[in-house]
């Protein structure tokens, strides 16, 4: 596990919580419209900031909202309220000079290597696009140099970068897609389920790689995952979402030792019997909680701080407030 | 994913045959006068050993001059493409890729001209500027854009939605170098199998408009041929070999072409509908 920044000890239990904030988002509201199903409300009111050099991962099931959030916060999709900031500057009122230096150091990693490539282009353009488009390599030379030396360290040789990406093995074209997003060097990278598609052991290659790179250029990460054992041994920090909300988050070691919400403790012994999320102000997980008070139904709590850096959205504590 | 092997049908094999056929005959017509049999002072005369397909109306070889008029048809055919499949991609590509507004204006536009009947607007359009080679190219080349603009729209609506256009915008490429980067290439087999049914679209336009003497005379294609054939009197006189050598031309030349433009048409079947649409 990666070491947090230098301004904090080592045995500091607050680990990354004070390193400076590279990524944040406020109270983010996404509501998808569509003609067939009305409009529906992915996200609804996320607060989430992402710390120099720390690997936040997000876990919960399918449609919870983890997609959403992590494109809203990679720029590519907009949302309906609430402020997302880079550095100190809010995304939605950007100049081009600074989006483009935002689409710089903050990188996107999709969910299916097989469609995230043109088909059309070879392996090695691909790579070096983000060079090309930002003009950061002076020459071809240069730029080959640079390709190759990162395309090597992922364990891409010039065999691989000769083809296109119809004529690549899925592991080798998410490895493919994980150089093309380190060429730029960035400080943010935003893995939606990187993993996800791939077989285990591809899966354990693809990681290790992943985190070996960031002990090498120490970029924050923000993974997105459903697979909670993947989760507990790779992130500093936690976040739980369920219905669009983030309903609980903390270190690591201490959410996955001692959960506080309820659904976060069924999530992680693996009882959780049905799939059916609650919508509107109460509280997503009413349904099949054992300890729901009156107040559930009324409204989910705003995020209750337990301690530095841990934090719940459950009326049970709610007397800590 | 997708695969395309070259694998060659009976079809590709006659339409690449016809195709080659014409462009011999364009060789052919470079070549000096001497070649071809004697203009004489008979009109009408019928195909012998010194006029291997006999005389026209002036008396001139029916020969050299099909020979020549392969030149004015196959090359309005093809420029008329071009201007045609250039107007359609370019359409296309931005109303697909951009949603909203430019999408609606340029959408209505292709409809406004795809209700447009075209041969009689073509046939005012060429009455009005004129006949001459420049004019019948444009007035094809703006009249045979819509069918393209659609399809391509369509397969460029498919690009835009898939995840590495996100991508793309991810890293921070504009659109206009995503559009021509990326979303052209992927559409290319669309464009490559329109262009090449528009080439046969355009002979056939060529030769009607000509046909009913909008056609430069000066510049005489198959279809005033076939014009003056009708007009002069050759079949009051029985004279067939100024009219029929035309004609299979006109026709072997568009079927070469829609026959390899259905074969690629269906190597890209995946992208687009059915064939019948194209044609």
């Amino acid at each position: 596990m990666i070491k947090p920044c230098s301004k904090v000890s080592e045995t500091s239990p607050q680990g990354f919580l004070d390193c400076p904030t590279l990524l944040e988002c406020r109270d983010v509201k996404k509501r998808f419209r569509s003609s067939v199903k009305g409009s529906f409300l992915a996200l609804d009111g996320v607060s989430i900031s992402l710390k120099k050099g720390e690997l936040l991962a997000v876990i919960g099931e399918s449609g919870s909202g983890k997609t959403t959030l992590a494109k809203i916060l990679a720029g590519l999709i907009g949302y309906t309220s609430g402020e997302v900031f880079f550095g100190n500057k809010p995304l939605a009122i950007m100049d081009s000079k600074d989006m483009l230096d935002f689409r710089m150091k903050v990188q996107f990693i999709p969910q299916y290597p097989d469609l995230a490539l043109d088909p059309t282009w070879y392996i090695y353009d691909s790579i070096a696009e983000p060079l090309r488009i930002h003009r950061i390599a002076g020459s071809r030379e240069d730029e080959l140099e640079k390709v190759r030396s990162i395309s090597s360290l992922f364990g891409l040789g010039l065999d691989q970068l000769r083809r296109k990406p119809r004529d690549l093995s899925g592991g080798e074209l998410q490895r493919a897609v994980l150089v093309r997003s380190m060429v730029l060097n960035p400080d943010v990278v935003i893995a939606d389920e990187p993993t996800s598609m791939l077989d285990p052991s591809t899966q354990a290659k693809i990681v290790r790689q992943l985190l070996e790179a960031q002990k090498r250029n120490g970029f924050a990460v923000l993974f997105v995952t459903h697979d909670l054992r993947l989760a507990m041994s790779i992130s500093n920090r936690v976040c739980v979402m369920l219905g669009g909300r983030i309903i609980e988050s903390g270190d690591t070691p201490k959410l996955f030792s001692s959960p506080l919400h309820p659904y976060t403790s069924s999530l992680l012994s693996g009882v959780i019997t049905g799939s059916e999320v609650n919508g509107g102000a109460m509280c997503p997980f009413y349904n099949q909680c054992n300890l729901r008070i009156e107040a559930c139904l009324v409204s989910t709590p705003p995020e209750l701080r337990i301690e530095k850096g841990r934090s719940v959205r459950c009326w049970l504590y709610g007397i800590h407030y | 994913m997708r695969r395309f092997r070259y694998a060659p049908t009976k079809f590709d094999a006659i339409g690449i045959g016809l195709i080659l056929a014409v462009f011999a005959m364009l060789l052919l017509s470079f070549l000096p006068g001497e070649y071809f049999g004697r203009p004489s002072s008979t009109p009408y005369l019928p195909p012998s050993s010194s006029n291997l397909l006999g005389t026209n109306d002036i008396g001139d070889d029916v020969l050299r001059v099909l020979l020549h008029g392969s030149r004015v048809s196959l090359s309005i055919g093809l420029l008329g493409a071009i201007v045609s499949t250039l107007i359609g991609t370019v359409v296309g590509i931005f109303a697909g890729y951009m949603s909203g507004t430019a999408d609606e204006v340029l959408g209505s536009l292709t409809d406004l001209f795809l209700v447009v009947p075209a041969l009689p607007l073509m046939i005012v359009l060429a009455a009005y500027l004129g006949p001459s080679f420049l004019n019948v190219v444009m007035v094809i080349g703006l009249l045979w854009w819509p069918t393209t603009a659609r399809l391509v729209r369509a397969r460029a609506r498919q690009i835009r939605g898939s995840p590495f256009i996100e991508g793309l915008v991810g890293i921070g490429a504009k659109k206009l170098y995503i559009m021509f980067r990326h979303v052209l290439p992927n559409v290319w087999g669309v464009v490559l199998a329109r262009f090449v049914l528009a080439v046969s679209s355009s002979v056939l336009l060529e030769a009607g408009l000509s046909f009913i003497g909008l056609g430069d005379p000066q510049n005489p294609s198959w279809g005033t041929m076939l014009h003056f054939a009708m007009t002069r009197g050759a079949l009051l006189h029985g004279a067939w070999w100024t009219f029929v050598p035309p004609g299979i031309c006109i026709s072997l030349a568009s079927l070469g072409f829609i026959l390899l433009g259905m074969a690629l048409e269906c190597r890209y079947r995946s992208s687009t509908k059915s064939i019948g649409e194209m044609l």
